[in-house]
């Protein structure tokens, strides 16, 4: 551990409480961390937040869930927020993606004429 | 696990009270992590070496004169006793090195990094009362039992959960974890305000979780 570098301190702890994650995980998860706090995601949690940003540095780890052992039995079966609802953190490329929302339809337009600046050719006319 | 055969406590005990006074000299003192390395260079050994010289030239007028002490210190005039000898050689030796090396270094920093700012102050204003306000002390974990949800979460896996309910071991491995944070690159050359606060934002993150295993890395590495 060096101790002139946050990451290294930050993955060292992290390595006792995730013994299964590997060294790359490990970093990621780190970094994570280091970025999470200077986002002062920590400021705004409620527990559905907070077992969320543990699911989501376990994933950025590399950990499945079931790998995470509480010393106390069942804390990890608490309500946790979806991926999808709004979070005070960022995400990292370990995480899982997150459902992919498309666009919504633009509002039909009334074609106007030949002078219609998204329509010059007047195709919609036309049609 | 940390205290071994003693059972995790249902509830979080309330905490103790207020610090006393020893107790937050140390915190002020680990506090001194988030200051930049000219202002803990000033505080580490200026301040010490000041004292040291003022005790020195107190003793020597006292036994010499005031004048004497000051013509010697100068090289003006030749020692004649031993105190003033040690005086002699300290402005001889000690001072130009201390002031030369002091100033040569802050005066190479400002040249280095006169157009370099650090990102959290970018595009902000810079109003003089932040610049003068006085550093910050790491928190105390008291205060987080009636805090937010994020501050009551974490004080549980850290105090209950880790360390016992064990306040004052609790709050002296989170000083220890967050001094040692603060004296990393990342956080180094922060503003001293937001150096502290980023420290203590990432320490309270990743020791939230990895107290809720059970595992506290200062009492892993001094165990």
């Amino acid at each position: 551990m060096r101790s002139e570098d946050a990451v290294e301190i930050v993955r060292a702890t992290l390595a006792l409480a995730f013994p299964t994650a590997s060294a790359e995980g490990l970093t990621r998860a780190a970094e994570t961390v280091i970025r999470w706090g200077s986002e002062e995601a920590a400021q705004q949690l409620d527990e559905g937040l907070t077992t969320r940003m543990l699911l989501d540095l376990l994933g950025a780890a590399g950990v499945e869930p079931a790998d995470f052992r509480p010393a106390e039995r069942g804390w990890l079966a608490r309500r946790y927020e979806e991926a999808a609802e709004y979070r005070t953190w960022s995400r990292s490329q370990g995480m899982p993606r997150l459902p992919f929302l498309p666009r919504p339809l633009d509002e039909p337009i009334e074609p106007t004429g030949p002078d219609d600046p998204d329509d010059p050719g007047g195709s919609r006319l036309r049609a | 696990m940390v205290v071994g055969p003693i059972p995790i406590p249902g509830h979080l005990k309330l905490p103790a009270g207020r610090q006393g006074v020893a107790r937050r000299i140390r915190r002020a003192w680990r506090s001194r992590k988030a200051l930049t390395g000219t202002t803990q260079w000033v505080v580490d050994w200026g301040i010490p070496m000041v004292t040291g010289l003022g005790v020195l030239c107190l003793f020597a007028a006292r036994a010499g004169g005031a004048s004497s002490v000051y013509r010697t210190f100068t090289l003006i005039d030749p020692p004649e006793h031993v105190l003033l000898w040690v005086a002699s050689l300290l402005g001889w030796l000690l001072v130009p090195a201390i002031i030369g090396g002091f100033a040569g270094h802050i005066i190479a920093q400002r040249i280095s990094s006169v157009k370099a700012i650090s990102t959290d102050s970018m595009f902000r204003r810079r109003p003089l009362s932040r610049r003068l306000r006085p550093p910050g002390l790491i928190d105390d974990l008291g205060p987080y039992f009636h805090g937010s949800y994020g501050r009551q979460e974490f004080v549980d896996s850290w105090v209950r959960v880790v360390h016992r309910n064990d306040w004052t071991l609790a709050q002296d491995h989170w000083e220890v974890y967050v001094r040692d944070l603060m004296s990393t690159q990342q956080y180094a050359h922060l503003d001293r305000h937001e150096c502290l606060r980023q420290a203590q934002n990432a320490g309270r993150i990743v020791l939230m979780f990895t107290g809720r295993t059970g595992d506290c890395i200062v009492c892993d590495r001094r165990r």
